[in-house]
C-alpha cells in the first residue's frame, strides 16, 4: 500500500477531519484512482475502526469522529467513482417515529450509518407515518430506519409500516427498527426486515440488509 | 471574575463534629492517665517510665502530656516507596488520600484453579504479590494469609522472602517477633541498599497487634521496638467487638481502641521520634448470634469512619478496614458487604484501608474478593473525586452551542473530557442484554476468576536487583539454621 | 454536677455534600443564564402562553414549538411560592412520605419493558402480573416506602396500559405511588381510580395517594404531553415529579457540572410554569443523571457518575428548597450479581448519605430495561445497612462507657455487663438475608450463595397468602375505568398482538 494511503487509514482512525480531506485531496493530485483511495485508505481506516471498538480500545466519540472523516473524504470521491451508487453502501431515510421525542439512539445510528459509507436521510424525531412515505418517495432509500423509546411509541412503528404497505411501497424499501424496549420478536411480529439491538449493530444490520439484496 | 469562591476538592464527608472529637480525644487521655494498660514487656515499661508514665507492676498509665508530646512528633505526611523506585507505586500519606490492600493471616486461601478452600501455602504468598502488583486500585500488598507448609517460626519470613520479589508495591510485613522481623527487615534493607538508604525511603511498613481489651503484649511491644530501632514506619493496631472485647457503643470502642494503639505511639516516639506512626484498628461488633467479629457490618464502616476522623483530629494517620466479608464464597453478600466498606473507607480518607480481601470473618484469605473489590475502589474514588466546578466544566457556551433538541456527541467538548470525566469499569458488565446473552451470560465472579486467573499468569512485576535475590537466599538459608532444631 | 453544653456541636447523624455552597451558586446563577440566553424549547401552545404572561420572551415560533427564554426575576418569583415540604399518603392513610430536606425515602422505578421472572430466572416482558407482584413485594419489604410500577403490563392494550398498571399496583400495595401516564386523559383516568381508591375528591385533598411522573427531554426540550400533564397537576392538586434524564456525553455536556447546569434550566422551567399556573403548586425535581457509557452507549444506572451526579442534585436542591427525586438501588448488570449488589450498594449509600427525598429505581437492572425483585429484596437490606450508619456515633458519657472500662480494666470482657447487655440488641444491626455463620454451618446449611437465599425470599413471599387490599366492589369499580379507556381506545391498537 502506498504511504498516503495509509496515511488516510490512519487519520480515519484518528478521526482528523480536514486531515483526511486533505490527504484524499493530494492522493487524487498524485494520480491515484478515486476507487483505490477509498478501498485501500477510507474503508480500511474504518474497518480498523470497527475492530478496536469492539475490542474496547476506541470509544464512541472517537468512532463517530473516524465516521465524520470518512463521510468527508467520500464526498469528495464521489463525483469520480463509477457505479450508480458512486461508492455508497445505499441510501437510509431514518427517523423517531411519531410521539416520540428521544432522538439521541437514531442519531447515534445515523451517523455510524454514514461512517458505513451510506447516504442519510435524516426525519428527526416525532416523525410521522406520512413523512416516511413522503420520504421514501422522494428519497427512494434503500432502507428505511424507525426508533422508538417507549412501548407506547412503539406502535406507532406498526403504523408507520402499514402506512408504507398502503402507499404501494412496501417493496421498495427494507424496513429496520431499533430502541431500547425494541426487540427481534416484536420486529418480526411487525413485519420488519431488520432489527439492531444497539447503535452499532444498526449500521451492521442496515449493511447486511443491503448484501441480502 | 470571581472572589471569595471556596470549593470542594472531592465530596465532603464527616461523621463527628469538632467538638465531639476533642471529647473523644479527652476521652483517650482519661484511659490512658486514669485506667492505664497492660504492658507485658519489662524493657518497655522502662522506656515509658523514663518517657513520664506511671508504671506499677504491668500496669503503664500516662499523663495527658506525655501523649500530646508523642503526637506532636509523629508526622501527619511521609512518603513510602516503592523497592523499584516507581513513583506510581509510591504511597504518599496525607490529609484528604486513602489507599487500599489485602490484611495480614487467615489460617485458609481460596484456591484461584480449584475454588476450593484449603489452608495457605507458600506459593499463594506468590500470587498474591503479584496479582496485587497489577491491580490499579490496590496500593500496598499484604498476604492474606499464614504460610502452613513452612517451619511454622518462618511463615512470616517466608512470606515477605516471596512477596518481595513479587511486587514493588510497598508491603505491609507482619512477623510473630524479633527474629523474623530482622528477616523482613535485612531483606528490605539489600534492596534500599543499606540501612541508611532504608532510613531515607523506607519501603515496607511493619504491622504490630496488641490486645482488647488494652493490653500491650510482649510481642506486639517487642515489634514496636524493633521497628523503632531500625526506622520502620510502624501500625499498632488491636482488633476489638464491640460487646465483647469493647464497649457495644461506637464512641466507646473507638475511645478505648485509640487509648490501645497510643501506648505504641507513645512507645515508638520515645525511641525514635519523628517515626511515621499508624494508629489502627479493626473495629467492629460481635454477632451475638454466630459469636463472631463480623467483617461485614455495617457498624465496622461506622465505627471505622469515626476512628478515622479522631486519627486525623489527633493528627496521624489510621490503618483503615474494608472490602471484607462474613460471606463463606464470592457472591453477591461479599461483594454488597465489602463495597460498602470500602466506600465508607474512602469517604473517610482513611489512610492505608487493610482487609481487602478477607472473606469467612476473617478465616479466609481471597485475591478473588481483592480483584473484586479492586473495581469497588475504583468506583468509590471516582464518587469521592466529586464534581469539578469551573467556566470550562459549566459548559454554558456549550449548552448555548448545542441548543434545545441538539445532541454532544460530535461536540469538541465532549472529546476533551469523556475520558477523564468518567469512570471506565474492569468487572462491571455494560453490555446491552442481547451481548452479554450471545457471550454466555456471564454473573460477576465468573468474570472476577477469569481477571485473577490472567492475571496471576500473565503479569510479570519489576524484579528485584539481583544481589537482592541472593541476599534473600542467604537470609532465609540463615533462619532455617536458626530454627532447625526447634519443633 | 455535670452541667448541660453548649457552643457545642453534634453531629447527630453523619454529615455528606458534594458541592460547596459557592459551587451550587455557580451552577445555580449559570443555569440562569441558560434559561435566558439559550432557553427552552416549548411544543405546547398553553404553555408558550403561560410563560409569555408571566414575563417569558418567545421566539422563533414555528408550527409546532416555540423557543421560551425566562428572565431570571421569573425564577425568583417562582422560587418565593413554589412548595419546599410535599406530602405523600398511600391509601391506608398510614404509609407516607414528608418530602422536604433531608429526608429518605427508597421506592422502585417505573415501565421497564422487561422482568426477571421470579421463578426461573429469565429475562421475559412483564405483565399484569409481574407489576401486581413487584407490588407485593414492596409491600412486604419495611425499608420501601413508595412504589412505581418495575414493570410495564404488556399483555393488556398498549395505549391504555397506564390505568391497567396503576389497577395492578393498587392490587399489590398500600403505599404511596409514583404513576406513569400515556397522556393527560391516562392522568384523568388514574385520578378517577384514585379517588375511587381513597374515598373521593375531598380525601385527596387531605393527602394525595399518587404522584405523577413527567419527563421532559434533555437538552432543554419540553413537549406537548409533558407542559399539558404539568398544567392538568397543577389545576388537580396532584403532585408531580418534574424529571429530565440528561445524559452527559450524549443529551448533556460531558462535564457533570455542565449537566447539573442544563439539568437544573429544565427542572427551574417546571418550576416557573407550575407557579405561574398555581403559585403553590407541588413539584419535585430531580432525576436521573448519569453519563453514557462510552463503550457500549447505554444510559449507565449503575456507574459513579450517576450515584455522584444524584447526590450533587440533592444538594442544590436542598439549597433551593424543592423536594428532590434521587435515584439508586439499581445498576448496569444483567441479573442480581456482585455487580448489581456492588453498584447497588454503593448507590443507596449514597443517596441515603445525601438525604435525597424520593429515592427511585430501587431493582433496576440493564440500564432500566428490566426490574428484578432479587434486587428489590437484596435492596431493601443494603438500605437496611445504611440507615445503621446515618444513625451515626452519639458521644455522650453513657456511649464513651470510660466508667464501663474502668470496671472491665485492661485484659477483661464486656459480654456480661450491664452496658452490653441494655444495648446489644439496638447498638448491633442484625442481619435478614446476609450470613455470618462459620464455614461448616453454613456448608452444612446447604452452603447458599446469598443470591440464592434472595431468591428464596422473594418466593415466599409471592406465596404469602395476604388480605386482599381491595374489596371486589372497589376492585370491579376501578376495573371498570380501565374498560372503558380500552374501549375509547381500541382502534388504536395494532392488528398484530406487540408482545406476550
Amino acid at each position: 500500500m502506498s504511504q498516503i494511503l495509509e496515511q488516510i487509514a490512519t487519520g480515519i482512525i484518528g478521526g482528523d477531519i480536514q486531515g483526511v480531506e486533505k490527504l484524499v485531496q493530494k492522493a487524487l493530485d498524485e494520480g491515484q484512482e478515486a476507487e483505490t483511495i477509498l478501498q485501500n485508505g477510507l474503508i480500511v481506516g474504518m474497518a480498523e475502526v470497527g475492530k478496536r471498538f469492539k475490542a474496547a480500545q476506541m470509544f464512541i466519540p472517537e468512532v463517530l469522529r473516524a465516521a465524520k472523516s470518512m463521510h468527508g473524504g467520500q464526498e469528495l470521491l464521489r463525483p469520480l467513482l463509477a457505479g450508480d451508487k458512486a461508492g455508497r453502501a445505499g441510501k437510509i431515510v431514518i427517523g423517531t417515529v411519531q410521539g416520540d421525542l428521544h432522538d439521541i439512539g437514531k442519531n447515534l445510528v445515523g451517523m455510524l450509518c454514514e461512517g458505513a459509507g451510506f447516504e442519510v436521510v435524516d426525519l428527526g424525531f416525532d416523525a410521522p407515518p406520512d413523512k416516511f412515505t413522503e420520504a421514501i418517495k422522494t428519497h427512494q432509500p434503500d432502507i428505511v430506519a424507525m426508533s422508538a423509546l417507549l412501548t407506547t411509541t412503539m406502535r406507532a412503528m406498526g403504523y408507520t409500516l402499514k402506512a408504507i404497505e398502503e402507499a404501494g411501497l412496501r417493496d421498495k424499501v427494507k424496513v429496520m427498527v431499533g430502541g431500547a424496549p425494541v426487540d427481534a420478536e416484536f420486529a418480526e411480529r411487525i413485519g420488519a426486515d431488520g432489527y439492531g439491538h444497539n447503535a452499532v449493530s444498526g449500521a451492521e444490520v442496515a449493511r447486511n440488509l443491503i448484501e441480502a439484496g | 471574575m470571581r472572589a471569595n469562591y471556596r470549593v470542594n476538592s472531592g465530596v465532603r464527608f464527616e461523621v463527628l463534629s469538632k467538638d465531639q472529637l476533642q471529647e473523644m480525644f479527652d476521652g483517650v487521655l482519661h484511659v490512658m492517665d486514669k485506667i492505664g494498660l497492660d504492658v507485658h514487656h519489662d524493657r518497655a515499661r522502662e522506656i515509658l517510665a523514663g518517657a513520664g508514665a506511671r508504671v506499677e507492676g504491668k500496669r503503664v498509665q500516662i499523663p495527658p502530656h506525655v501523649v500530646k508530646r508523642s503526637l506532636a512528633t509523629a508526622p501527619r505526611s511521609f512518603t513510602i516507596y516503592a523497592r523499584d523506585g516507581n513513583p506510581a507505586h509510591d504511597i504518599h500519606i496525607g490529609p484528604g488520600r486513602s489507599h487500599f490492600g489485602p490484611g495480614p493471616t487467615p489460617p485458609n486461601f481460596i484456591d484461584i484453579e480449584t475454588l476450593e478452600r484449603r489452608p495457605y501455602v507458600r506459593d499463594d504468598a506468590r500470587i498474591v504479590a503479584t496479582v496485587c502488583d497489577a491491580l490499579p486500585n490496590i496500593d500496598f500488598c499484604e498476604s492474606l494469609g499464614t504460610i502452613s507448609d513452612v517451619h511454622t517460626d518462618l511463615a512470616a519470613s517466608y512470606e515477605f522472602a516471596t512477596m518481595f520479589p513479587k511486587t514493588s508495591k510497598p508491603i505491609v510485613a507482619w512477623s510473630y517477633g524479633w527474629d523474623d522481623s530482622n528477616d523482613i527487615h535485612q531483606i528490605a534493607v539489600a534492596e534500599a541498599g543499606g540501612q541508611e538508604a532504608f532510613e531515607k525511603r523506607p519501603n515496607y511498613v511493619h504491622y504490630c497487634e496488641p490486645l482488647s481489651p488494652l493490653v500491650s503484649t510482649f510481642e506486639a511491644v517487642d515489634k514496636v521496638i524493633f521497628a523503632a530501632e531500625h526506622g520502620v514506619p510502624v501500625i499498632f493496631t488491636t482488633c476489638a467487638l464491640a460487646g465483647g472485647t469493647a464497649p457495644v457503643t461506637p464512641a466507646g470502642i473507638i475511645i478505648q481502641t485509640t487509648a490501645e494503639s497510643f501506648m505504641g505511639l507513645v512507645l515508638s516516639q520515645t525511641i525514635r521520634p519523628g517515626l511515621p506512626f499508624f494508629m489502627g484498628g479493626v473495629l467492629s461488633v460481635m454477632d451475638m448470634s454466630a459469636m463472631i467479629l463480623t467483617y461485614g457490618a455495617p457498624e465496622l464502616s461506622l465505627m471505622m469512619a469515626g476512628a478515622t476522623e479522631l486519627a486525623h483530629y489527633c493528627g496521624i494517620p489510621l490503618w483503615q478496614t474494608g472490602g471484607c466479608t462474613d460471606s463463606k464464597c464470592l457472591d453477591e453478600q461479599a461483594s454488597l458487604e465489602g463495597s460498602l466498606s470500602v466506600f465508607f473507607s474512602a469517604l473517610s480518607g482513611g489512610d492505608l484501608c487493610h482487609d481487602v480481601g478477607y472473606t469467612e470473618s476473617g478465616m479466609t484469605g481471597s485475591i478473588l474478593q481483592t480483584v473484586m473489590m479492586d473495581e469497588a475502589i475504583g468506583y468509590s474514588r471516582r464518587i469521592c473525586r466529586g464534581i469539578e466546578v469551573n467556566e470550562e466544566t459549566l459548559a454554558v457556551d456549550v449548552i448555548q452551542d448545542v441548543g434545545p433538541d441538539g445532541h454532544y456527541l460530535y461536540h469538541d467538548h465532549t472529546m476533551r473530557h469523556f475520558k477523564t470525566e468518567f469512570w471506565y469499569p474492569n468487572l462491571c458488565d455494560r453490555r446491552n442484554f442481547e451481548e452479554w446473552d450471545a457471550d454466555g451470560q456471564k454473573p460477576m465472579r465468573d468474570r472476577v476468576v477469569e481477571r485473577t486467573r490472567e492475571i496471576a499468569a500473565t503479569h510479570e512485576p519489576s524484579p528485584v536487583r539481583p544481589e537482592t535475590e541472593k541476599a534473600i537466599a542467604e537470609i532465609m538459608e540463615a533462619a532455617e539454621e536458626r530454627v532447625k532444631d526447634k519443633s | 454536677m455535670m452541667v448541660n453544653r453548649h457552643n457545642y456541636d453534634v453531629n447527630a447523624t453523619p454529615t455528606f455534600r458534594v458541592l460547596s455552597e459557592d459551587q451550587i451558586e455557580a451552577i445555580y446563577y449559570a443555569s440562569l443564564r441558560v434559561l435566558y440566553e439559550t432557553g427552552v424549547r416549548v411544543y405546547d401552545s398553553e404553555g408558550v402562553d403561560v410563560a409569555q404572561s408571566g414575563g417569558a420572551i418567545v421566539e422563533d415560533t414555528t408550527e409546532k414549538s416555540s423557543l421560551v427564554k425566562v428572565p431570571h426575576y421569573m425564577v425568583d418569583k417562582a422560587r418565593a411560592t413554589v412548595p419546599s415540604k410535599v406530602v405523600v399518603i398511600g391509601p391506608d392513610r398510614k404509609h407516607r412520605m414528608e418530602l422536604y430536606k433531608n429526608q429518605i425515602y427508597y421506592g422502585g422505578g417505573s415501565d421497564t419493558p422487561y422482568t426477571i421472572d421470579p421463578y426461573t430466572g429469565e429475562r421475559r416482558r412483564s405483565t399484569y402480573n409481574d407489576v401486581k407482584n413487584c407490588a407485593r413485594i414492596a409491600q412486604a419489604l419495611p425499608n420501601y416506602d413508595f412504589h412505581m410500577s418495575l414493570g410495564i403490563t404488556q399483555d393488556t392494550a398498549v395505549g391504555t396500559y397506564d390505568r391497567w398498571q396503576y389497577l395492578a399496583m393498587l392490587e399489590g400495595t398500600s403505599k404511596p405511588i409514583n404513576i406513569t401516564a400515556v397522556d393527560i386523559e391516562g392522568v384523568r383516568d388514574q385520578l378517577e381510580m384514585a379517588y375511587i381508591r381513597v374515598g373521593g375528591k375531598e380525601e385527596w385533598r387531605k393527602g394525595p395517594i399518587f404522584t405523577l411522573y413527567i419527563e421532559p427531554v434533555s437538552p432543554l426540550s419540553h413537549s406537548q404531553e409533558v407542559i399539558q400533564k404539568l398544567l392538568f397537576c397543577c389545576d388537580n392538586h396532584i403532585p408531580f415529579v418534574y424529571t429530565p434524564c440528561p445524559l452527559a456525553g450524549a443529551t448533556a455536556p460531558t462535564t457533570l457540572a455542565g449537566l447539573l447546569v442544563q439539568a437544573l434550566a429544565e427542572s427551574l422551567f417546571g418550576i416557573v410554569l407550575s407557579q405561574l399556573r398555581n403559585p403553590g403548586a407541588q413539584i419535585i425535581i430531580g432525576g436521573l443523571m448519569s453519563n453514557m457509557d462510552m463503550l457500549s452507549t447505554i444510559y449507565s444506572y449503575g456507574s459513579p457518575e450517576m450515584a455522584l451526579l444524584s447526590a450533587a442534585y440533592t444538594d442544590i436542591t436542598k439549597w433551593l428548597r424543592v423536594p428532590e427525586y434521587e435515584t439508586a438501588g439499581c445498576s448496569d448488570a444483567k441479573l442480581f450479581d456482585e455487580q448489581a449488589a456492588m453498584e447497588g450498594a454503593i448507590n443507596i449509600a449514597t443517596s441515603g448519605l445525601i438525604g435525597g427525598n424520593m429515592i427511585h429505581d430501587v431493582g433496576y437492572l440493564d440500564s432500566g430495561l428490566t426490574s428484578c425483585p432479587e434486587l428489590m429484596v437484596a435492596s431493601d437490606e443494603m438500605i437496611d445497612m445504611v440507615k445503621r450508619i446515618l444513625q451515626g456515633i452519639p458521644v455522650t458519657p453513657e456511649a464513651m462507657a470510660l466508667d464501663v472500662m474502668e470496671q472491665v480494666g485492661p485484659g477483661g470482657h464486656f459480654m456480661e455487663h450491664d452496658h452490653t447487655y441494655e444495648r446489644f440488641k439496638t447498638e448491633i444491626w442484625r442481619p435478614k438475608l446476609i450470613d455470618r455463620q462459620n464455614w461448616e454451618n453454613w456448608n452444612m446449611a446447604g452452603g447458599k450463595r446469598y443470591g440464592e437465599r434472595v431468591h428464596d425470599r422473594v418466593v415466599e413471599i409471592l406465596e404469602a397468602e395476604t388480605e386482599p387490599l381491595l374489596d371486589d366492589a372497589m376492585y370491579q369499580e376501578l376495573r371498570r375505568v380501565c374498560e372503558l379507556a380500552d374501549a375509547r381506545h381500541k382502534d388504536e391498537e395494532l392488528d398484530v398482538k406487540m408482545f406476550v
